[in-house]
C-alpha cells in the first residue's frame, strides 16, 4: 500500500495540473470541473461507507442538501462568512449522520438500505415542507458566492473551481489517512466479515460509525461549496432517486473501495450528460447501459479494470526478464 | 487499455467541441435558448424551440434585423436544460462562454430561479423568459418575460369564483411546481374573501399516476369545485379518478393543457363542461381566427409537420420582441438593447400573436420586466378548449 506522503505529493500535483489546466478553460468547462470536482469528493466520501464498510446508504441525497441548506442559511440569514459557514455545514452534517448512523446500525444488508432509503425521502421531504427555512419548492436564492481574496488576480469562477479542486484533494487525503488507520482496517474486516470481526474483539460499532460520520462530514462540505457556487439550491438537487442513487453509480462505476475509482466514475458520469447534452433521452439511455456494463462485466469498476490492464502490460516485463534469470541459472 | 485512452480522448475532444460553438460573426446576432428538449417537459420545450426556429427563419428570409444602417441576420443556439437547474445553469454557461448575449428562455419554474442570480449580476446579457410563470424571475434591467406571471393566472380564478359565486372549494396542486406553490397561500386567501369555504388543499407531483387516497377524501369533502394547478397529464388523470369516484361538482383547471396531451390520459367525453383559467395561448388565438395566428399555424405546420405547441407564440413573439428591440436601439450592445426592451410598447411590434394589453404607462413591460397577460377562463367542449367570453352567461 502506497505511504500517504507519497499520495500527498501526487495529488497535490495532480492538483496543481489541474489548475493549471483550469486557467485555459472557458466558463462552461470550468462549471463542468466543478460539478465533476464536487460530485468526485461526494463519492471519494460515500465511498469510505460502501467501499470500506459493505453499507449502502441511500440518505447521502438528503445529507448533502443539509449541508448545501446549512451553508446558505449560515450566509444569508446568520450573518457567517463562507469560511465560517463551510466547516459549521460539515459539522452540522455530520452531527446528523451521526444520528441517522446510531439509528440505521440497528440494522443490516438490505434492512439498512431501505431504512436510509426512508431517512432520505424525509430528509428531501423536510426541504420541501420547511419552506420558512429552505425556501421550499421556489429554491433557496441569493446564496453568497465564495469570494475572490483581493490579492489573488482570478476571476470568480476560476477561483469556484480551484475551491471545488481543492475539496476534492482535502477530501481524498482525508479518506486515505482514514482507511489507513485503525479505524479503517475495522472498517474493513466489518465490510469482510464482521462475525469474525466481533469475535476477534475489533469495535466494530466504533468503526463503522466514524465512517458515517466522515463521510457525512465532507458530504456537508460539498453540499455547502454546490450551494455557494451556484447560489441558489432547491429541493429537486437532492432527491434520493436523483442524487441518492447518483452517488450509488458513482462509486459502482468507479470502483467501490478504492477511494480514486470514484473520482473517475465521477469524471465519466459528469461529462457524459454534458457531452450528450443535446441528446439527454440517449444520455440516460448510456448511463443505465454503463451501469449495467459495469456491474456485469467490471464489477471492482474502472479502477478494476484499469488494474487488470496495469496488470496484463506488467506481465509481457517479467517474460521478457526469464530468460535471463535461466542464463544466470 | 488503448480501447480506454481512446475512449477518453473522444469524450474530451467532444467535449471540447461542443464548448467551442463558432463566435457570432459581425453581420449577425446570436440568439440563445433555452428550453427542456428531452425529459417530462419537454411537450412544452420543443414546441417553444420550434417557434423560435420559425420567427427566426421568417426574420432572416426577410433580410434580418436594421440595426442602424445595416441588416444582421439572427443566428440560433438552442441547449437543452432538461428543466433541472444544474442542468439549466450548465446550458447558460455553455451559452455564455461561446458569447451568446441575448437568451430566450427558460420554461421550467425550478430553472429560472436558478440563473436568475447569474444573469441578474452579468450585464453582458439580456434575457426573455417566455416559459416560466414564476414569480420574481425579472428585474426590468436585462430580464423580462413575456410570459405571464402564475398571479395574473389566478385573476382569472378569481374572476370564475366571483362570477360563478362557488361556495367551496378543494385544491389539487403539484407540490414542486415553484410557480402554482408560490402562489398557493394568496390563491387560497383570495378564494376565502370570495366566500368560497377552501375544504382541503391537497398536493401531487408530476409523474403521479394514483390519486385515489387524496381523491377519495377530497369527494368525501363534497367541495363545489375541485381545483387542479399543475401540469396537464396529472391534471387529466386527477379529473378521470375524481370522476370514477363519483365526484360531480365543477373541475377547474389552472394550467396550459395542449388536448393531445389531456387526451392521452382521459377520454373527451369526460373532460367535457371542465374549465381552465390561464391566459389565451396558441390555440385559442387560432380557435379565434385570429389572421396571425392562423398565419403562423400554417408555417409551424408546413415547416414541422405538426401542429404548434400551446407556448408556442409567445416564444415566437420573444424573438419579434428582441428585433423590434435592436432596431429601435440602433445597436446590439446589451445596455442600448435593454433600454430599448423597457420602453417598448406593444404597438412598437406589430409580429406579436399573444393579447398583451399595455401596461397604464402605455409600456409592454412594467418596471419588474412583465407583461400585462392577464389569464381568461376557457371551457372543455368537443375536443378542446373554447375561451368564454362571457363568465355570466
Amino acid at each position: 500500500m502506497a505511504r500517504i506522503p507519497h499520495i500527498a505529493l501526487i495529488s497535490a500535483v495532480a492538483f496543481a495540473a489541474a489548475v493549471a489546466v483550469a486557467t485555459q478553460m472557458n466558463d462552461y468547462l470550468l462549471y463542468v470541473v466543478i460539478l465533476w470536482a464536487i460530485f468526485a469528493s461526494l463519492a471519494v466520501s460515500f465511498d469510505v461507507l460502501l467501499g470500506y464498510t459493505g453499507y449502502l446508504s441511500l440518505a447521502h441525497g438528503a445529507l448533502f442538501g443539509l449541508g448545501a441548506y446549512t451553508g446558505a442559511i449560515m450566509t444569508t440569514r446568520a450573518g457567517a462568512g463562507f469560511w465560517l459557514a463551510l466547516p459549521v455545514a460539515g459539522l452540522v452534517t455530520a452531527g446528523v449522520a451521526m444520528v441517522v448512523a446510531l439509528i440505521a446500525f440497528r440494522t443490516r444488508g438490505l434492512y439498512f438500505a431501505v431504512l436510509t432509503l426512508g431517512i432520505g425521502l424525509i430528509g428531501h421531504q423536510m426541504f420541501l415542507v420547511a419552506s420558512g427555512l429552505t425556501g421550499g419548492v421556489l429554491g433557496f436564492a441569493g446564496i453568497p458566492g465564495p469570494g475572490v481574496p483581493s490579492w489573488l488576480p482570478i476571476d470568480q469562477n476560476l477561483w469556484n473551481t480551484c475551491l471545488a479542486l481543492a475539496l476534492l484533494l482535502v477530501t481524498f487525503l482525508a479518506a486515505q489517512v482514514f482507511v489507513r488507520s485503525r479505524l479503517g482496517a475495522a472498517c474493513i474486516a466489518v465490510r469482510e466479515d464482521m462475525t469474525l470481526a466481533q469475535a476477534l474483539g475489533i469495535g466494530i460499532s466504533r468503526a463503522r460509525l466514524s465512517a458515517f460520520i466522515f463521510s457525512g462530514f465532507f458530504t456537508g462540505l460539498a453540499g455547502a461549496l454546490f450551494a455557494a457556487i451556484n447560489n441558489f439550491v432547491a429541493p429537486e438537487s437532492f432527491t434520493v432517486l436523483g442524487t441518492g442513487f447518483q452517488l450509488v453509480a458513482l462509486v459502482v462505476v468507479g470502483g467501490m473501495g478504492t477511494l480514486w475509482g470514484p473520482i473517475l466514475g465521477a469524471a465519466l458520469l459528469t461529462a457524459l450528460p454534458e457531452a450528450l447534452r443535446m441528446a439527454s433521452g440517449y444520455s440516460m439511455l448510456a448511463y443505465g447501459v454503463l451501469l449495467l456494463v459495469f456491474i456485469l462485466f467490471a464489477p471492482k469498476g474502472f479502477a478494476g479494470l484499469i488494474q487488470r490492464g496495469a496488470a496484463v502490460l506488467r506481465r509481457p516485463a517479467t517474460r521478457k526478464l526469464s530468460p535471463t534469470k535461466e542464463g544466470v541459472r | 487499455m488503448k480501447a480506454l485512452r481512446m475512449a477518453a480522448v473522444c469524450l474530451t475532444a467532444l467535449g471540447l467541441t461542443m464548448a467551442h460553438a463558432a463566435p457570432a460573426l459581425t453581420d449577425e446576432i446570436l440568439i440563445g435558448e433555452l428550453h427542456p428538449l428531452t425529459g417530462p417537459a419537454s411537450f412544452y420545450g420543443i414546441p417553444e424551440s420550434r417557434g423560435i426556429q420559425l420567427a427566426v427563419e421568417e426574420i432572416n428570409a426577410a433580410g434580418g434585423v436594421r440595426v442602424g444602417d445595416q441588416s444582421q441576420m439572427l443566428r440560433l443556439m438552442t441547449e437543452d436544460d432538461h428543466s433541472t437547474p444544474t442542468a439549466g445553469v450548465a446550458a447558460l454557461k455553455k451559452l455564455r462562454a461561446a458569447d451568446v448575449r441575448f437568451i430566450i428562455g427558460p420554461l421550467g419554474s425550478g430553472v429560472a430561479p436558478a440563473l436568475f442570480p447569474i444573469i441578474d449580476r452579468d450585464s453582458g446579457v439580456t434575457q426573455i423568459v417566455d416559459g416560466t410563470i414564476a414569480e420574481g424571475v425579472t428585474n426590468g434591467r436585462n430580464i423580462f418575460r413575456n410570459q405571464a406571471a402564475v398571479s395574473q393566472y389566478d385573476l382569472a380564478v378569481a374572476d370564475l369564483f366571483r362570477s360563478k359565486k362557488y361556495a367551496s372549494v378543494a385544491m389539487m396542486t403539484d407540490r414542486f411546481h415553484a410557480g402554482f406553490m408560490g402562489t398557493q397561500p394568496a390563491l387560497s386567501e383570495t378564494l376565502k374573501s370570495l366566500n368560497a369555504t377552501v375544504a382541503a388543499e391537497e398536493y401531487y407531483k408530476l409523474g403521479d399516476t394514483d390519486f385515489s387516497a387524496a381523491m377519495t377524501k377530497l369527494v368525501s369533502l363534497q367541495p363545489e369545485v375541485l381545483l387542479i394547478r399543475g401540469y396537464p397529464a396529472e391534471g387529466a388523470l386527477i379529473t378521470r379518478q375524481a370522476r370514477q369516484l363519483g365526484y360531480e361538482g365543477q373541475v377547474v383547471w389552472e394550467m396550459v393543457s395542449p388536448p393531445s396531451t389531456v387526451l392521452k390520459n382521459i377520454s373527451a367525453t369526460e373532460m367535457e363542461g371542465v374549465y381552465n383559467c390561464i391566459p389565451p395561448t396558441t390555440e385559442d388565438y387560432i380557435a379565434l381566427g385570429q389572421d396571425k395566428a392562423l398565419a403562423f399555424d400554417k408555417a409551424y405546420q408546413a415547416k414541422f409537420g405538426t401542429t404548434p405547441g400551446e407556448l408556442s407564440t409567445l416564444s415566437y413573439d420573444a424573438v419579434y420582441i428582441l428585433k423590434a428591440a435592436f432596431e429601435k436601439a440602433g445597436s446590439t450592445e446589451n445596455e442600448a438593447v435593454n433600454a430599448a426592451l423597457a420602453a417598448m410598447r406593444p404597438e412598437d411590434v406589430p409580429q406579436l400573436i399573444s393579447g398583451y394589453v399595455a401596461h397604464q404607462d402605455g409600456r409592454l413591460f412594467d418596471d419588474v420586466g412583465q407583461v400585462n397577460l392577464r389569464g381568461a377562463v376557457s371551457i372543455w367542449q368537443g375536443e378542446g378548449w373554447v375561451p368564454v367570453p362571457d363568465l355570466a352567461g
